[in-house]
């Protein structure tokens, strides 16, 4: 119990370092930016340039007038209260951009989790049981090439070789745009489509080091005297394979389901801008090219703390799945 | 500590550290065969520019021109030959992510080695900071940093990859030199009066140096991989022959994914990527089965 | 009357990088219903292999090249796959030495045991549970408190007994036990050996008991066979072959037991040290540190012959050994 708690400490005390980093960061912001951003609104609505300023000030939650310290407080206190800022370019508090991409994101990357990794395991299980057969060389070519392809270069194949030239996929966009919302088969089979690619893309890249990674665990696990032990106990094969080999070699895998989510959320950047998929990566990057900092900063702030709670969970569904872990500091 | 003393110091060191995983190396075929794929890229990148020249001027009646014997790999949106700038970006590209490669080493040496050395709240402190950096992905922090402060050359750019990729590094140099702390060769050089500057150098260094090394080549794929992202994002437009501006340009701007015959065009950076992340890859892999450092000492 | 096992000229074969090691080299061996036969040898004599070829389990890269195994009549090395899995443990099952990891680490105890009976069509959850915990009872464990354990949380000893109690779980008619004893402390040695005893008693079980200390011999075992070098050298009830050994190399383990009462001064260790078995001598694979060995034994392997009452021995110069005097 007491280990828990100080995992969850040390993850809040990172938390709380991003934050703070951000918030300098924010302030070493070019004041060209925001002059530029003053212009803009002295010429939209006609305000004066002080008023303006003071407008785009408020929004960088930056009060040259207040003291740094008392800056500070103010935005944590904002934050406490669950206040990420204000988007700049889009007009709406980070949350609602939050809320309307945050599903999109969570379902590509939840379904590409689930499939590189049951994929990977699978694989891993059978190469580890079968030792000479031809997946194991044809895999593990398979991961060095992916291993080494970044994953917008894998996004951009898949979308040049799909989308624009055999036209199965379509090239951006949540769903079609013409079908409302809604429980239909249209709606879901539409959204199912647009979102294939950029979850191909996800799972192309990692599925394969998952496989290897299983196997390595495995052929460790095949070495054990208990699985010997079963066999003399006249266990059926498949029982030991899935029971004995598979449930002992998963376990050192489960932390790198966090890590791997970290990358997939890290890389959402780039391959939602590939796809033009509306989701929390798409809406950063955008946030990032158009300098709108008040988003930029809310969006990092929410993907840099789903990591790190990721990583705590992770490691608490280790200690849940493997009896002889007694959490270690 | 005389002069030729320090010197010799550091020769002693160099060959520890740069020759012998080098020799190491060329016995494995993978790692030998990465290594290949590196150096033809290197060259491209040193003596390339000097033998291809680069004519960035526009020429729109040559437009997205396929591949032909004037332009092996044809022509961008402005008519410009693709082999060419792959050649003249090849420059930047390696290094960029040398320079990221080396800062991230000397930052994560630094960091890992006082952590290590002085333990107490100082190794709390910087554990603490390691912990940090690797829990928060480095890709959208670099993208923030590349987007906050001006990036108008390699070597700043060398730096904002840097900041956030020394995590992993330092945690391996802190627990070598952990490990190596208690050995009895560090308690002997002690006892002899030998100074920390020694210890430093001939005892810990070198014994560091593997994870170094191995990392350092990583480091660069890494950066490599980041540099074309960031760049790919047009956010640091510095270089208009970078693969990553390449790309950015083919795919974002010019929509030359939509025309067939200008597949060469987009291709070209991408192929380069990948041939340049796989030498990487081999390179590394055959480092990294051969230079077990827990075999050594 | 036909023995409940015989293994027949057994040779099983380690293809190692420096060539092919041979673990087990032309042994043979009749086991007797009801009967607790002991196979003493060092480590390394093939003990613990030829134990793995009664349940067809040889670990890879082994292999048993030739030879025939036959349990009740039955040839198991011929068996097909289904077959052996229902002949394993049913019929003939193992206590592995508590020190081994033998049991799954993320399963409960319980779950071993059920695991093991649905594996040959125990059903029913209750029955077996019930079963399980008289067993436990018997080597003196609380089911209670082992059932609902994970292996790592049970002491050594515990485990042992657990281990025991999984090898009777389904009434085989022989049980092997792979040093029983090793790695225990002396008090809880003493605690298994009575279990042992009790098991003999009560359930009237044919046990094969390997290991290297001849006081659990003494203690337990009718019968006794001598391995040496991947063959058995020599066999014969417990007391014969105590006070009246017919092969150098049992007289020299004996001779080198530690007891508790005697001058240690009176040990000897058997000079030399263990066969290569990548390349093994020429003729008789104890010649080299046999102090009764002529050149004769240097170059013809000796049979395992009968020599009277039933006392099988492999050495040609048998005759000089028996009748002399033993320190026991």
């Amino acid at each position: 119990m007491l280990v828990i708690l100080k995992r969850i400490g040390i993850a809040l005390f990172t938390i709380f370092v991003i934050v703070s980093l951000t918030f300098f960061l924010v302030r070493k912001t070019p004041g060209d930016v925001m002059q530029a951003w003053a212009m803009d609104l002295v010429q939209t609505y006609s305000m004066t340039y002080e008023d303006a300023l003071s407008m785009v000030q408020s929004w960088y939650s930056y009060d040259p007038h207040q003291p740094l310290l008392q800056q500070y407080i103010t935005y944590i206190s904002g934050l406490l209260r669950g206040d990420l800022g204000k988007s700049f370019i889009y007009k709406v508090s980070v949350n609602e951009v939050l809320v309307r991409a945050l599903p999109w994101t969570a379902f590509v990357v939840s379904i590409s989790l689930f499939l590189s990794f049951g994929i990977g395991i699978l694989l891993g299980m059978a190469m580890a049981w079968k030792r000479k057969s031809f997946l194991d060389p044809l895999v593990t070519a398979y991961a060095s090439f992916t291993g080494a392809t970044p994953d917008y270069i894998t996004a951009l194949i898949l979308l040049i070789i799909f989308a624009v030239n055999l036209h199965i996929f379509p090239l951006k966009g949540a769903y079609d745009a013409t079908i409302t919302p809604g429980l239909t088969w249209p709606f879901i089979k539409s959204v199912l489509m647009h979102a294939a690619l950029p979850i191909a893309a996800y799972t192309f890249e990692h599925a394969a080091s998952w496989a290897l990674a299983m196997k390595g665990s495995a052929v460790g696990v095949l070495g054990e005297d208990y699985i010997m032990a079963a066999r003399a106990r006249g266990l059926k094969e498949g029982r030991i394979m899935i029971h004995y080999m598979g449930r002992n070699a998963i376990l050192p895998l489960v932390t790198g389901l966090a890590i791997s989510l970290g990358g997939m959320v890290g890389g959402s950047a780039l391959i939602e801008t590939i796809f033009s998929y509306p989701g929390i990566g798409w809406f950063f990057a955008e946030a990032l090219t158009k300098r709108d900092f008040g988003l930029m900063q809310g969006l990092f702030l929410f993907l840099a703390a789903s990591i790190i709670f990721a990583n705590l969970l992770a490691d608490i569904l280790y200690s849940v799945l493997d009896p002889r872990i007694k959490l270690e500091g | 500590m005389t002069a030729t003393t320090f010197s010799a110091e550091i020769r002693h060191f160099l060959y520890r550290s740069i020759y012998e995983p080098f020799r190491i190396v060329t016995r494995d075929k993978k790692a030998f065969a990465g290594l290949i794929i590196l150096l033809i890229f290197l060259l491209m990148a040193t003596i390339g520019p000097e033998i291809v020249p680069l004519d960035m001027r526009s020429n729109f009646a040559e437009r997205f021109k396929p591949p032909s014997r004037e332009h092996p790999l044809g022509t961008d949106y402005g008519g410009r030959d693709v082999l060419a700038m792959i050649v003249h970006g090849s420059r930047d590209v390696l290094s960029v992510a040398f320079l990221a490669a080396l800062f991230t080493s000397l930052i994560a040496v630094t960091i890992g080695m006082i952590a290590g050395l002085e333990g107490g709240i100082v190794d709390v402190a910087l554990s603490l900071a390691i912990n940090a950096v690797l829990s928060i992905p480095s890709f959208p922090v670099m993208l923030i940093l590349g987007s906050v402060f001006k990036v108008t050359n390699a070597l700043t750019f060398g730096i904002v990859l840097s900041i956030w990729s020394w995590g992993s590094l330092a945690r391996a140099v802190r627990s070598q030199v952990l490990s190596l702390k208690e050995r009895e060769f560090i308690e002997a050089a002690r006892t002899l009066g030998l100074g920390t500057f020694h210890v430093v150098f001939r005892e810990l260094l070198p014994n560091v140096m593997p994870y170094v090394a191995i990392n350092f080549v990583d480091t660069m794929r890494g950066a490599i991989g980041s540099s074309v992202g960031l760049m790919f994002l047009g956010l640091v437009p510095f270089s208009a022959t970078n693969w990553g501006m390449m790309l950015n340009f083919a795919v974002r701007q010019a929509g030359a994914i939509y025309l067939p015959y200008a597949m060469s065009y987009v291709l070209s950076p991408m192929i380069a990527i990948m041939l340049l992340e796989l030498g990487g890859v081999f390179f590394a892999h055959g480092l990294d089965e051969l230079l077990n450092p827990r075999l050594r000492t | 009357m036909t023995s409940l096992l015989s293994v027949k000229d057994l040779a099983v074969e380690f293809d190692l990088d420096k060539g092919a090691l041979r673990a087990v080299n032309g042994a043979s061996l009749d086991v007797q219903q009801g009967e607790i036969m002991a196979i003493v040898g060092e480590s390394g004599s093939g003990k613990t292999t030829l134990a793995f070829s009664i349940f067809n389990l040889v670990p890879p890269p082994g292999k048993i090249v030739s030879g025939e195994i036959f349990f009740d009549g039955k040839e198991v090395l011929s068996l097909n796959p289904e077959e052996l899995r229902k002949y394993r443990w049913k019929e003939v099952a193992m206590v592995f030495q508590a020190a081994q990891n033998v049991m799954n680490p993320v399963a409960r105890i319980a779950d071993q045991m059920l695991d093991t009976a649905q594996a040959h069509g125990k059903t029913s959850k209750g029955e077996v549970i019930e079963h399980a915990s008289e067993l436990l009872k018997m080597v003196r464990l609380e089911p209670s408190q082992v059932l609902h354990s994970y292996p790592h949380e049970l002491s050594g000893g515990m485990r042992q007994r657990v281990i025991i109690a999984l090898g009777l779980l389904l009434d085989p008619r022989m049980l092997i036990l792979d040093e029983p004893t090793t790695a225990l402390d002396v008090v809880t040695q003493a605690y298994i050996l009575d279990i042992l005893t009790d098991i003999r008693d009560k359930l009237g079980l044919t046990m094969i008991l390997l290991t290297h200390d001849m006081s659990i011999v003494a203690k337990v075992a009718d019968r006794v066979g001598v391995m040496y070098a991947g063959r058995i050298m020599e066999v014969g009830k417990v007391e014969e072959i105590f006070y009246d050994a017919r092969h150098p190399y049992t007289v020299g383990l004996i001779r080198a037991a530690p007891s508790l009462i005697g001058d240690i001064a009176d040990k000897k260790a058997i000079p030399g040290s263990p066969p290569d078995l990548l390349n093994p001598p020429a003729g008789c694979p104890f010649h080299p540190r046999c102090a009764y060995a002529t050149s004769h034994c240097a170059e013809v392997v000796p049979e395992l012959k009968d020599t009277g009452g039933e006392r099988l021995v492999a050495c040609h110069n048998w005759q000089l050994i028996s009748g002399g005097k033993q320190s026991g």
